[in-house]
C-alpha cells in the first residue's frame, strides 16, 4: 500500500503538475488536428523526456497521450471529423447533437465520461495487469479472426436505414484494406500501378475523407453567414452551469453504460493490435443494443458519446498492460513508450514491477492525475474550440478545414498519395452517403480487415500443422474461439430478436 | 424524378469488385485467400442490390441536383488544390486555393474582401508550413516555384 501512496505523491509534486498542465493543451491540439495522431504527439515528446528524470518523463508521456485522445473528440463533435481513429463513433451522435444546438452539452458530457473511463482504466491497469496480460497472451490467430468477426457484427448497428447497404459498405472497407503488402506471404496486391499503395491505405486518410470532406462540401452549400447559421445551431439555453449539469447528468444517467463501455475499452486495449479505433465502435454498438430506445442512436443520443469516450480513455491504460507486464507493445503508442522506457534505462517486462516498482507505479498512478487535469482543461478547451469554429464565417471555415485535412492526411506518412486518396474517399463518401450508405461500416471494415486477414491466414497455417487435411478445425476447437463464436452469433442475431421483441411490444 | 439508390449502389459495388478482380495477379495462396472471398462477397452483394432495385427499390433524392454553384466551386477547387500542389508546391497551391475558395464563397466580391481573403490564406498557410517544417520536420511537396 505504501508504494501506491508514494507513487501518488510523486505524481502530485508541483513540478509534475506544472509540466502536465503545460503539455495537456498541446496534446489536445495535436489530437484535435485530423491526421495528427496521439502516436505522433507522444513520439515528438519522447526525445525531450531524455533530459528529464524517468518519473517526470513518463508522467509527461501519460499527460500528452490522454490529452491527444481527448482532443480527438472535439472535431468529431463539432465538424464530424474524428481527430483520432479512437473518436470514429463519437461522430455518430456527437455531430447530430451539434446540429441540434447541443454542442457544448456534448463537450461537457464527454468530459465526465472520459473521467470515469480513465479512472476505471487506471484501476484496471494497477489492479489487474498481470491476470489480464495472461488472458491476452492466450489470443492466437484464430481468436483474433473471431474478434474481427465479432467486430463486423456491429455493422447492423451502424448501417442506418439499410442493413444490406451496411453489409456492402463493410465488405467494401474489407476490400480496400487488402491494398498493399499481404500480411502473410508478402504479395504486393491491388496497387493499380501506384507505387505508394505498396504500404497500404492509410486509415486516417480514409477517415478524414469519408467523414469530413462530405460535411465540408455540405457546409459550402450555404456560405452566407457563419457555420452557426448554416447548420441551424442555436445558442444553447441556460448558462454554463446548466450545460455542465446536463453533461454530468448525461454521463451518469446510465452508469451501467459508463462502466460497461470502460471495461470494453480496457479489455480491447489490452489485446495487441486492437485499440481505441475498435473499442469505441464495440462500446457504441453494445450501448445501442442494450438501450430501450435504439432508434435514437445516430440522432444525437448522449449515451452514444458517453459509451465511445469512456471506452477510448480506458483503452489508453489497457494498451499499457502487455507493455508493462510482458514487454510487448500492444499499440503504436505503447511502442513509442517502449522507446521512452529504454531511453530511461528501464527494460519493459516483469523487472519493472520489482527493480523499478516506484517508477512503474508512479507512471500508472499518473493516469489518474493526467486524466483529471485533461478533463478540467478539456472543458475550457472544448468551449474555446467551439467558439472559434462558431465565430468563423463559412467562407473562411471551409478552406481552413480543407487545409487541415490536406496537412493531416499528408503528415501521417509524408506521402502525398494519401492526400489524393483522402480526397477521392471524400468524393466517394459524398456519393455513397447520398445513396444511403453509412460511412461507419466502411471504416469498420477497413479497421478490422487486416486483423481478420492475418488471423485467417495464420490460423490456417497453424491448423495445417495441428489438423492436417482439415485446417479450418482450428477455428472451432479452441475454448476462447468457441466463446467468441457464441458471442458473435448472439451479436449477429440480436437485431432480429430486438426487432421482433419491439414488434410484439407494439401489438 | 427520384433516384433508385439500390441500383446505383449495386453498380458501384460491382465496379469495385471488378476493379479488384482485374488487379488479381499471380499471388501466392496466402495472399489470395482473403481478398478472393471478399471480392466474391462484394460482387454477390452488388448483384443482390441490383435485384432489390428491381423488386423493392429504395428511392432517394437526386443529390446531383442539390449541388449549387458554391458547392461545385468548392469541390472543383479542392481537387485542383490537391492535384496542383505536387507541381507548384504545397505553399503556393494552398495560398491560391484558400484565397480562391474564400472568394467564390463570399457574398460580396470587392477589393477589400479579396485582400482580407488573401491575408487569411497567406497567414494560415504560413503558420502551418512554418510549424510543420521548422519544428515537426514534416516537409511538404515543393513545386517549380518553391
Amino acid at each position: 500500500m505504501d508504494i501506491f501512496l508514494e507513487a501518488f505523491l510523486n505524481v502530485l509534486s508541483i513540478k509534475n503538475i506544472i509540466a502536465m498542465t503545460l503539455l495537456i493543451p498541446l496534446g489536445m491540439m495535436a489530437g484535435a488536428l485530423p491526421g495528427f495522431t496521439a502516436t505522433m504527439a507522444v513520439a515528438i515528446l519522447v526525445p525531450f523526456t531524455f533530459a528529464m528524470n524517468p518519473i517526470m518523463g513518463l508522467i509527461c508521456v501519460s499527460a500528452v497521450y490522454c490529452a491527444a485522445i481527448y482532443g480527438g473528440a472535439f472535431p468529431a463533435i463539432l465538424i464530424n471529423t474524428p481527430g483520432t481513429p479512437s473518436s470514429i463513433a463519437t461522430c455518430f451522435d456527437g455531430y447530430p447533437m451539434t446540429l441540434q444546438g447541443r454542442a457544448q452539452e456534448a463537450l461537457f458530457t464527454i468530459a465526465f465520461a472520459s473521467l470515469v473511463g480513465g479512472f476505471i482504466g487506471t484501476i484496471g491497469l494497477i489492479a489487474f495487469s498481470l491476470p489480464l496480460a495472461k488472458i491476452a497472451l492466450k489470443f492466437g490467430p484464430p481468436e483474433y479472426f473471431w474478434v474481427s468477426i465479432f467486430g463486423l457484427t456491429i455493422i447492423a448497428g451502424l448501417s442506418g436505414d439499410s442493413l444490406l447497404k451496411g453489409i456492402a459498405g463493410g465488405v467494401l472497407g474489407l476490400l480496400i484494406s487488402t491494398i498493399g503488402i499481404a500480411p502473410v506471404g508478402g504479395d504486393v496486391r491491388f496497387t493499380f500501378g501506384i507505387a505508394s499503395f505498396q504500404g497500404g491505405v492509410e486509415l486516417i486518410s480514409v477517415l478524414i475523407g469519408f467523414f469530413c470532406i462530405p460535411e465540408v462540401f455540405k457546409m459550402a452549400k450555404d456560405p452566407v453567414g457563419s457555420y452557426l447559421k448554416s447548420t441551424n445551431i442555436g445558442h444553447e439555453g441556460g448558462g454554463y452551469r446548466e450545460v455542465i449539469y446536463k453533461g454530468f447528468k448525461n454521463a451518469f444517467t446510465d452508469t451501467i453504460n459508463l462502466v460497461r463501455s470502460s471495461i470494453i475499452g480496457l479489455f480491447v486495449g489490452i489485446l495487441p493490435g486492437a485499440g481505441g479505433n475498435i473499442a469505441n465502435l464495440i462500446a457504441y454498438n453494445e450501448t445501442k443494443r442494450a438501450s430501450k430506445d435504439p432508434e435514437s442512436f445516430g440522432k444525437g443520443n448522449p449515451q452514444g458519446i458517453v459509451a465511445t469516450e469512456s471506452a477510448d480513455k480506458a483503452t489508453i491504460m489497457g494498451s499499457f498492460v502487455p507493455l508493462l507486464t510482458l514487454g510487448v507493445p500492444g499499440s503504436p503508442v505503447a511502442a513509442v513508450v517502449y522507446g521512452a522506457l529504454m531511453i530511461q534505462g528501464l527494460n519493459p517486462g516483469p523487472e519493472l514491477f520489482t527493480k523499478h516498482a516506484e517508477i512503474t507505479y508512479t507512471f500508472m498512478m499518473s493516469f489518474f492525475v493526467a486524466m483529471a487535469l485533461t478533463v478540467l482543461i478539456g472543458m475550457f478547451a472544448g468551449v474555446l474550440f467551439y467558439q472559434i469554429i462558431m465565430r468563423l464565417p463559412v467562407r473562411v471555415l471551409v478552406p481552413a478545414i480543407l487545409l487541415l485535412t490536406i496537412v493531416g492526411s499528408y503528415a501521417v506518412r509524408n506521402n502525398y498519395m494519401d492526400v489524393i486518396f483522402m480526397l477521392a474517399s471524400g468524393y466517394l463518401g459524398y456519393v455513397l452517403s447520398n445513396l444511403g450508405f453509412s460511412p461507419g461500416p466502411v471504416v469498420l471494415g477497413l479497421v478490422l480487415g487486416p486483423i481478420a486477414e492475418k488471423g485467417l491466414v495464420q490460423g490456417f497455417l497453424m491448423g495445417n500443422s495441428m489438423f492436417p487435411g482439415t485446417p479450418w478445425l482450428i477455428f472451432f476447437t479452441r475454448p476462447i474461439s468457441i466463446v467468441l463464436i457464441v458471442i458473435s452469433v448472439i451479436s449477429a442475431l440480436w437485431p432480429i430478436y430486438a426487432a421482433r421483441r419491439r414488434r410484439r411490444a407494439a401489438l | 424524378m427520384m433516384l433508385n439508390s439500390d441500383l446505383y449502389g449495386g453498380l458501384i459495388m460491382l465496379a469495385f469488385a471488378g476493379m479488384f478482380w482485374l488487379q488479381m495477379g499471380d499471388f501466392t495462396k496466402f495472399g489470395l485467400m482473403f481478398p478472393k472471398v471478399i471480392i466474391a462477397l462484394l460482387a454477390f452483394l452488388g448483384v443482390v442490390m441490383i435485384v432489390k432495385a428491381k423488386v423493392k427499390p429504395q428511392y432517394m433524392k437526386p443529390f446531383l441536383k442539390d449541388i449549387n454553384k458554391y458547392m461545385a466551386a468548392t469541390m472543383i477547387w479542392s481537387l485542383l488544390w490537391v492535384l496542383s500542389a505536387s507541381y507548384v508546391g504545397f505553399f503556393v497551391a494552398s495560398v491560391v486555393s484558400m484565397w480562391a475558395i474564400q472568394w467564390f464563397l463570399s457574398s460580396e466580391r470587392n477589393l477589400k474582401i479579396s485582400a482580407i481573403s488573401l491575408a487569411v490564406a497567406i497567414g494560415s498557410v504560413f503558420v502551418i508550413y512554418y510549424v510543420f517544417t521548422k519544428y515537426l520536420y514534416i516537409f511538404f511537396p515543393e513545386g517549380f516555384l518553391f
